[in-house]
This record gives C-alpha cells, structure tokens and sequence, in this order.
C-alpha cells in the first residue's frame, strides 16, 4: 500500500499545486527542477515525464537508479500547504505502448518531444506545511524558542 | 569442448566484481556479464512472451544471427535501457554456464543459479514489422528495429572474406549469410525506403538510424561503391526528412577516405559517421582483421577515422571495437594485464580527438572463426570500460549514438549518461 493516502493524492494530482523534483548528480551537487506533469497513478507511484534526454534531472534520476540513492518530491499546493515525499526511482520507461501514447499526447498538446516517463515509490511523506511544523516544534520542543516569546 | 564445470572458482563473481567497483553501477555489471555469457531462457519465461505485442528471434532476419528461436530479441531494463541479446547461442561450447530469465512472482528476472538479479521486460514489436512491401517481401527483410532505432543493414556479404583469411575472425556475419546460401547481396533500396516510411508512422517510437553492412571494396578507388551504395540509400532516405537539414542518423561504414568522406558529408543529410577500429593494437589488428589490415592497414584506418572529425565535427564520429578480443589466442596478449595497459594507452590517443569508443563485449560467436574461443573475465571488461568512460569525460564525446537506448550493444557507453 503507498504511503501517499488520497487527500495527499489530491493535493499532488491537482493542476495548481506546484512540483519539485530534487535528485542528486554524481558530482554531489542536488538538482532540482519543478514538474508540472507530476502525479500520483492508480498504483500510488508518483510519475512525471522528462521532456529533454540531455537534461541534469535525467542525470540525476539515472545516477539515483543505479547507485540506489533517495530523491524527494516537494509539492506546494494553492493554499500554501506543503509536503516533501521521500522516494526510491523505481523505473525509466522509455519505449512500449505506454510511452508511445504519453508522447502523442505531449506532441499534440505542447509539440514536445519525450525523453523517458519516470516512475517514484514513494517511501515517506512529511508535511511541511508552515502552521503544522510550528505547532509541532513547539509541542516537541518548547526549549526552542526566544525568551522574550516567552515572558508574561 | 565441454564446459569447464569448476569456472566459477576461478575468475571473480559478479557481486565480487560489483564490490571490488563500487563507483561502477552494478547494473551495468551484469549487463556486461549477461552478453559475456550469453542468456537463456526457461518455458514460463518464454510464457511470458505475447506474439501480438513482443518482438522475437523469429519476428524477422539478422545477419549477426541465423537462429530464429521464439526468444525475445532483447530485454528492457528498469533504469530504461536496453540489452541486446539476441545472438545465435552455442548450447554446447560455452565455456561458462549463462544466466537464465525467468519469471519469478509473475515478473520477469534475469537469474543466475536461480538469484534474480534483475527485471526486465520484453521488447515491444514495431507496427511495421506484420507489414510487407510492394513486392509482397516482409518489411523485415528490408530493416530491422530496435526499441527505439531503425537499422537497414545494405549490404549482407563483406568482400573482405573474397581473400583466403580476409574476413573479420570473431565476426558471424558473412559465414551466416555464406551458410544460409543467401543469394541476394544487397536488399533494393526502393523496398528499404517503403519499410522506413511505413515504420515512420508509428509516432515516438524511432529516434535514429544505423545504416551498415558488409565492405564493399570494389570501384576505382577502394570503397568507392560501397560509398556509392550508401550515398544512394542515405540520399533516398533524406527525402523523408526536412530538407536543408540533417536527420538523426549514423551510419558505420569502412574508412572512406577524405575524397570519399567529403562525398558523403555534402550529398547526404548523415549525422553521425562511424567506422570500427576494431582492435586496439596494430599487431593484433594485423591478425584478427586481416582483410582491412590488408587493403587499408590499422594506422591509415585510424588516421581516417580522425580525419572524419573534420567533416562530421566533433562529437558526431565514433569508433567501434570488440572488445576482449585482443586477448584471442594464440596471437593476442599474454595477459589481461599486458592487454589492458595497451589498449587503454592506444584509447587515449583516439579519445583525445573528441571521438567515443563503442565496445561490445566479445563473445565467441558460433559460425566466427574464434567460435571455440574463451572471453576474458568480467573483471577486465569493467576495468577497461571505467578506463574508457574516464577518457570520455576527460575528452568530451558524443553521447547520444550507440547508446543505452538507441543501440543496446555496448555497456560502457551507458556510463555517459551520469
């Protein structure tokens, strides 16, 4: 069962909710970049669509495969609520039939080419919405925090 | 010769190999290691198989092949790429036991003493290929597919074989199409130019070409018609496409001359030109190809293929080598060692121009004249590749010819893409 629970699949599959991608190169360097095409499919993986071979994320993604290195996805909804997904690449799908029909659909909408359709797991979710981690640091860790917040 | 049953207690393993190489991805470890020992597949794997959507041995003709077992013709993998294995296998003569797809859970695995070491999926048949031509030909006589490359093999016999102990000596190509009593030379242009136009229509499968073949030596200078050949298919082809522009495509070929590639560079839209050094050392070279020892010689075969930078620019010319075979007996090197030290100096010298090395790994292919020979370990072809991919990044190559999806053939340059 995936940990992302369908509230968190609506919130990531709806259009104004904005997505990052954040992998790291093998140089050590994190890249990120923001993916609009990011969502949740029926199995609970996230997916995305790189556009362009040439780019860093496909570095990245390819260098996160091979050497079973942790990517997050970060979404930042309308209403200003955000989670990071911790996530293992899962697979680089990069021919077949379902290829084949992400990139007329990319072709006919956009007249964009297709590099390779990107499956996640999804691993761990942690909200990280402002409101949620204040209320959480002051509950887990009243030592946090200046004195003058404090006196009567 | 029977298998030697003790091989394992004497080279390294492949997660001993995968530990000693930390920084080299394990994956491509083992898909070095697969097209060393060659594959099989169990009945529930070939189960797995659906006629209707997989593209198999049988599905249509390679030359480097003349099996046509209901095997697929090559296996996907989860990082995207692709592994070509759909050689003719020699059930009888292997020196190593090879690994074994199957399916475990309902999934498909490559296997070895019944560990999966990893999925993988079947190649999926292009629309083209339940097609045929005008003349009621199959439009896989004419090309064939990979997952995402058109390949039209022109010419089906080499005439380096028209000399006693011409031909290429790990190469299977010109004995098959010798053993198959083939009589049809080079496939009509016209049908090769219907095949392409109808695979055309299937939208986001192909993203380039591989246009090769046997050399053709004959015309007023050596290799003029097998230029003339190309130039005409290339030309046909290019009609397909934008005009004024070139088209993704790479042709590998013998080393034309700069005559001959100034011929090809202006009347075609070519991208890419390729032509295989083969063996990275005069002396083996001399030995192991005879024939274009004979008729060009290995340093004016090399200094050709440097001069085709001029013309193609760089990163747009690469070279093809077997690699392992400069270790054939009994005039290849002593030693993994001795082979190394030399093939990667001689690398540096052709890197250095801006031009990648495709190396497939040698195995003996049934029919070739070293079909009885033994490979090298998997630890040599690692430590060779880590040595290539050093200069490549060092140097600046191509990346996109050859690759893990547009070819399949040759691992090392998978490393390109991180």
């Amino acid at each position: 069962m995936s940990v992302i629970k369908d509230n968190l699949k609506k919130d990531i599959n709806a259009p104004d909710t904005l997505k990052s991608v954040t992998a790291v190169l093998k140089s050590g360097v994190p890249h990120t970049v923001y993916k609009g095409s990011l969502h949740v499919n029926d199995e609970g993986d996230i997916v995305f669509y790189d556009i362009l071979e040439s780019s860093k994320i496909n570095e990245a993604l390819v260098y996160s495969i091979w050497f079973e290195k942790l990517i997050t996805v970060n979404i930042l909804t309308e209403d200003r609520r955000s989670f990071e997904i911790i996530g293992r690449v899962k697979e680089s799908i990069t021919q077949g039939r379902k290829f084949e029909e992400v990139y007329k659909k990319l072709k006919q909408d956009r007249d964009n080419d297709l590099n390779a359709i990107w499956v996640i797991e999804p691993i761990d979710v942690r909200n990280e919405s402002f409101a949620y981690r204040k209320s959480e640091q002051e509950r887990i860790y009243p030592f946090l925090k200046h004195l003058d917040r404090a006196v009567k | 010769m029977a298998r030697d049953t003790e091989w394992r207690k004497k080279e390294l393993s492949f997660e001993e190999v995968a530990a000693k190489f930390p920084d080299f991805p394990k994956l491509l470890i083992l898909k070095i290691d697969v097209q060393r020992r060659g594959v099989i597949y169990t009945e529930a794997a070939q189960g797995k198989i659906n006629p209707d959507i997989h593209q198999v041995q049988s599905d249509g003709q390679q030359g480097f092949r003349i099996e046509q077992r209901y095997f697929p013709e090559g296996l996907i993998l989860k990082d995207g790429s692709y592994l070509i294995v759909s050689y003719d296998y020699d059930f009888e003569n292997q020196k190593r036991d090879p690994y074994v797809v199957d399916v475990i859970d309902d999934k498909i695995w490559i296997t070895d003493e019944g560990k999966p070491l990893a999925e993988v999926t079947y190649f999926t048949k292009p629309d083209y290929y339940n097609l045929k031509a005008s003349n009621g030909e199959p439009f896989t006589k004419y090309i064939s597919s990979r997952p995402q490359r058109i390949d039209v093999i022109l010419n089906q016999y080499c005439h380096f074989w028209d000399r006693q102990g011409g031909g290429c000596k790990y190469c299977p190509l010109t004995p098959n199409y010798l053993k198959q009593k083939l009589q049809e030379e080079r496939n009509n242009i016209k049908y090769v130019v219907e095949a392409v136009s109808e695979a055309l229509k299937q939208e986001g499968r192909f993203s380039g070409f591989m246009f090769t073949g046997g050399s053709i030596l004959s015309g007023k200078n050596v290799l003029d018609d097998e230029l003339e050949a190309y130039i005409e298919l290339i030309k046909a082809i290019g009609e397909l496409f934008e005009d004024g522009k070139k088209f993704p495509s790479q042709l590998i070929s013998s080393a034309f001359d700069e005559k001959q590639l100034e011929r090809l560079v202006t009347e075609t839209k070519l991208m890419h030109y390729t032509t295989d050094i083969e063996v990275l050392d005069r002396e083996k070279f001399a030995w192991i190809c005879e024939g274009k020892n004979h008729y060009i010689g290995y340093d004016e075969w090399k200094r050709r293929l440097i001069a085709s930078i001029d013309y193609f620019g760089k990163g747009n010319v690469s070279s093809g080598m077997v690699l392992g075979v400069e270790l054939a007996t009994p005039n290849g090197f002593n030693s993994e060692e001795e082979a190394y030290k030399k093939i990667v100096e001689e690398a540096e010298t052709i890197v250095e121009h801006g031009i990648s090395l495709a190396a497939n790994v040698w195995r003996p292919a049934p029919g070739s004249i070293f079909q009885n020979q033994f490979n090298p370990s998997l630890e040599y072809f690692v430590k060779v590749y880590n040595a290539f991919d050093k200069l490549h990044h060092k140097y600046g190559v191509g990346r996109y010819t050859d690759d893990y999806r547009r070819c399949g053939m040759h691992p090392g340059l998978d490393l390109l893409r991180v």
